[in-house]
């Protein structure tokens, strides 16, 4: 060993901590006190910790309720035979047996349908963060969520909205289609016509003393302005000249009522509606009329009980035409809303009959109290 | 705290020490060693007195698991040896980072022991001590200041005999070239 190592060695040995007993019954009583915090830290650590677990015991229940929740409304909107099932919800069903859909993309932010034969319809999980498009000949369809039906009529498509808002595209236009709107497109030629007619003249007509020649270019007045979109200033001028739709025809109430309801004046349009079924119950549009009728008074008006007598009105006046399953599903949920769950059971089972896959079916079990 | 039927975990020694739970009689029994071999090790008697404190908050966890009596105070002393190797290391960084300037050690010595001289020439070495990697300074002062057996050392070190001797003779050397020229 060296003499630097002998020499620590012989130092080191007087080095002491000096713990007599004393200084160790001191250092004993630290020690005593640093376990008494070490037990209250543990406590609060372990109610911290308690609660943490709780916290998040609680979330995972919320995010299973929500899962299973999610699962079975997908389970619902995804019956046997769909044609898609999206991650999201949104299902794509066939309407007859001719009905082929092809999915040309499908990503968070963009999903492209086409409906290349046939009919489908599709529920569009509401979703703001993805575009919805289905294609369907020379006419596109973009949604954010809703409900709507899609029909192949050779050239031509058939559009019907149940709920939420589409926008329908062709080469030469585009409209907006509300909850219980249908259209075919591109419209024909004829209608494009009439469209015409009403545009904006451009030349100033002499002023005239004629009553019935002045209300008539009132009406047109309206009637171009509502074919451009400005409901609001079309619905003022139709309000100011209201005696002039007396002796409307059929086009111009429903036109009216449409306008009425787009500016905002919802319960405005009732009048028009009832007085063109009133006027025109012949007319084989009367179908539609109702419905449309049935609808205003049932999402606008929140007037169930109207709502339901004008979908029954409908049904009778076309029993077997296009309308007629939408509008017994309709009357359906207007007869549960105005709190007739009998008629409404009654009316659901007939629907079943009559439809056994029907497109509403879920929703006419749901408020039909079936099973 | 542990209960008193515990009592026959602690060594022969503890048992005539009085009352009290197993970790207060361990306590008084092996805290005298413990802060000794702690102050040896790391030469500062705050740090000692608070390693002590240390090891025994461990000994409330484990004491009541070691199931041969004798083996207490070697535990106590091997548990003693690794929270003072990590309080080195500690050290380390903490002068490497700045947060912490050289220390003189002149406290070492107490109550008049040793000489003044002495003193001086332990401080110095302490002093040089606190530039080596722990696990050199943490061997020899084991060996040289504490005077433990090299395979004592090893086994309080957990490495084997030759790395051992490897550190105590890295530490030796540069204590050899050092001391005197501080």
């Amino acid at each position: 060993m060296s003499d630097l190592a002998e020499r620590v060695r012989a130092v080191g040995e007087q080095v002491d901590a000096g713990y007599d007993a004393r200084r160790t019954e001191e250092a004993l009583s630290g020690l005593n006190a640093r376990l008494g915090r070490r037990r209250t830290r543990r406590i609060a650590l372990g109610s911290g910790l308690a609660a943490l677990c709780l916290l998040a015991s609680a979330s995972w229940a919320l995010r299973t309720w929500q899962a299973s929740h999610g699962s079975r409304a997908q389970h619902r909107a995804a019956p046997a035979g769909a044609l898609f099932a999206l991650a999201d919800g949104s299902v794509v069903m066939p309407l007859d047996s001719r009905s082929r859909v092809v999915a040309k993309s499908v990503s968070p932010r963009l999903v492209e349908l086409e409906l290349l034969a046939g009919s489908a319809h599709f529920d569009v999980a509401p979703n703001h963060k993805r575009e919805f498009h289905v294609s369907a000949g020379r006419v596109g369809i973009t949604v954010v969520g809703t409900r709507f039906s899609v029909e192949r009529l050779g050239e031509r498509t058939v559009v019907a909205v149940e709920g939420g808002r589409v926008r329908v595209e062709w080469e030469r236009g585009q409209q907006i289609l509300d909850p219980g709107e249908r259209g075919t497109f591109p419209p024909m030629e004829k209608a494009a016509e009439e469209t015409g007619q009403f545009a904006p003249t451009p030349e100033p007509e002499a002023p005239t003393l004629e009553p019935r020649a002045g209300s008539a270019r009132a009406a047109a007045d309206w009637r171009a302005l509502a074919n451009h979109g400005e409901f609001t200033a079309a619905y003022r001028l139709l309000h100011d000249q209201g005696k002039a739709m007396a002796r409307a025809n059929l086009d111009d109430l429903l036109l009216a009522a449409d306008v009425a309801r787009r500016a905002g004046h919802a319960a405005d349009s009732v009048p028009y509606l009832e007085k063109a079924l009133a006027t025109h119950a012949g007319d084989a549009r009367s179908a539609v009329v109702a419905f449309t009728l049935g609808r205003v008074r049932l999402a606008d008006l929140h007037d169930p009980a109207g709502a339901a007598a004008a979908f029954a009105r409908a049904r009778a006046a076309a029993p077997r035409g296009p309308l007629a399953e939408d509008a017994l599903a309709r009357e359906v949920e207007a007869r549960f809303r105005s709190g007739d769950r009998y008629r409404a059971r009654a009316l659901a089972e007939e629907y079943v009959e009559t439809w056994p896959a029907g497109a509403h079916l879920n929703a006419v079990r749901h408020f039909g109290g079936l099973p | 705290m542990l209960s008193s039927t515990s009592l026959r975990l602690v060594s022969d020694g503890v048992l005539h020490l009085g009352t009290g739970s197993v970790l207060e009689q361990a306590f008084r029994a092996h805290a005298p060693q413990v802060a000794t071999m702690a102050l040896r090790i790391l030469g500062r008697r705050e740090e000692a007195d608070d390693l002590v404190q240390d090891v025994f908050m461990k000994a409330g966890k484990w004491l009541s698991r070691l199931n041969d009596p004798a083996a207490v105070r070697a535990w106590l002393l091997k548990v003693t040896v690794r929270l003072a190797w990590r309080r080195l290391r500690m050290r380390r960084w903490r002068v490497t980072l700045g947060f912490e300037g050289s220390y003189d050690y002149v406290e070492l010595a107490h109550n008049g022991y040793p000489s003044p001289e002495d003193s001086a020439f332990l401080a110095e070495v302490y002093r040089i001590l606190d530039r080596m990697p722990a696990r050199e300074r943490l061997a020899w002062s084991l060996r040289h200041v504490h005077g433990e057996r090299l395979e004592d050392v090893a086994e309080r070190c957990a490495c084997s005999l030759a790395t051992a001797k490897r550190w105590i003779a890295s530490a030796q050397a540069r204590l050899e070239k050092e001391v005197g020229h501080v």
